[in-house]
């Protein structure tokens, strides 16, 4: 059955019930909404976007770090598999939260300390907090010189 | 606030299930063990509220912001592996 979400930015568009993420854990600091469902932000994009069902105005930006060319591991805390109910690794989709300056929005940062878990399954996800310190919440996607070649390689990739 | 003075081997019960350790004190440090069942969420403060502040800072404006279309779309040039479709 198709639910019909109202969204600032997308409109009200429909969403298949089974595409609607549950999260059992909040994201940290909003605890009231629970349901979210991912929607494309372009062809080929590497973001995605983590829009709230119940409030129009609550998306986040969403990425891989693997995209950038980031290495991006880490072991699953028990707490984390057995509150999504994992029992393969294949079935957990992480993102993490892109963090947008307005003042310089080509100096977006991702949440590596802090990604999202997802159960591809039963679609249960939550906000995972790693022990691990090599990473942090604030890592660049992209370098300064990358950023300012972007617009230029991009043009030459549709040349080819 | 509880506030109650432990020696180091000592422990706390908290609702029956979460046992609290001190497990050596050493100059402004002080090392703590906790027994929980695997529901119970444990951070360090910090963390939490840095991952939190950072939550609420990435909330995105979106109501006419082509400022954030054209940063999202400019990275197409920088992506080091194509998403799957």
């Amino acid at each position: 059955m198709a639910l019909t979400v109202n969204t600032a930015r997308f409109g009200d568009i429909q969403v298949e019930e089974d595409r609607i993420i549950g999260f059992e854990e909040p994201i940290f600091g909003f605890e009231k909404t629970k349901r979210f469902v991912i929607l494309d932000h372009a062809e080929n994009s590497p973001f995605k976007w983590l829009q709230s069902v119940d409030d129009p105005e609550l998306a986040f930006v969403v990425t891989n770090p693997v995209f950038f060319g980031i290495e991006y591991e880490f072991e699953l805390p028990d707490e984390t598999v057995n509150t999504l109910g994992l029992s393969t690794a294949e079935d957990a989709l992480v993102l993490t939260i892109v963090n947008i300056p307005q003042s310089d929005p080509a100096k977006m940062t991702a949440n590596l300390l802090g990604p999202i878990v997802i159960h591809q399954g039963n679609r249960k996800a939550m906000q995972v907090v790693l022990n691990e310190s090599r990473y942090n919440t604030k890592t660049r996607l992209i370098p300064d010189d990358a950023a300012r070649q972007g617009g230029a390689s991009a043009a030459s990739e549709k040349g080819e | 606030m509880l506030v109650l003075t432990r020696k180091t081997g000592q422990k706390l019960i908290i609702d029956n299930d979460i046992e609290v350790t001190i497990l050596e004190t050493r100059g402004e440090s002080v090392k703590i063990g906790i027994q929980a069942p695997k529901s119970v969420s444990i951070y360090r403060e910090e963390i939490y509220e840095e991952i939190k502040k950072t939550n609420l800072e990435s909330q995105t404006q979106v109501s006419g912001n082509s400022q954030l279309d054209q940063a999202l779309d400019q990275t197409k040039g920088v992506i080091k592996k194509q998403p799957p479709q």
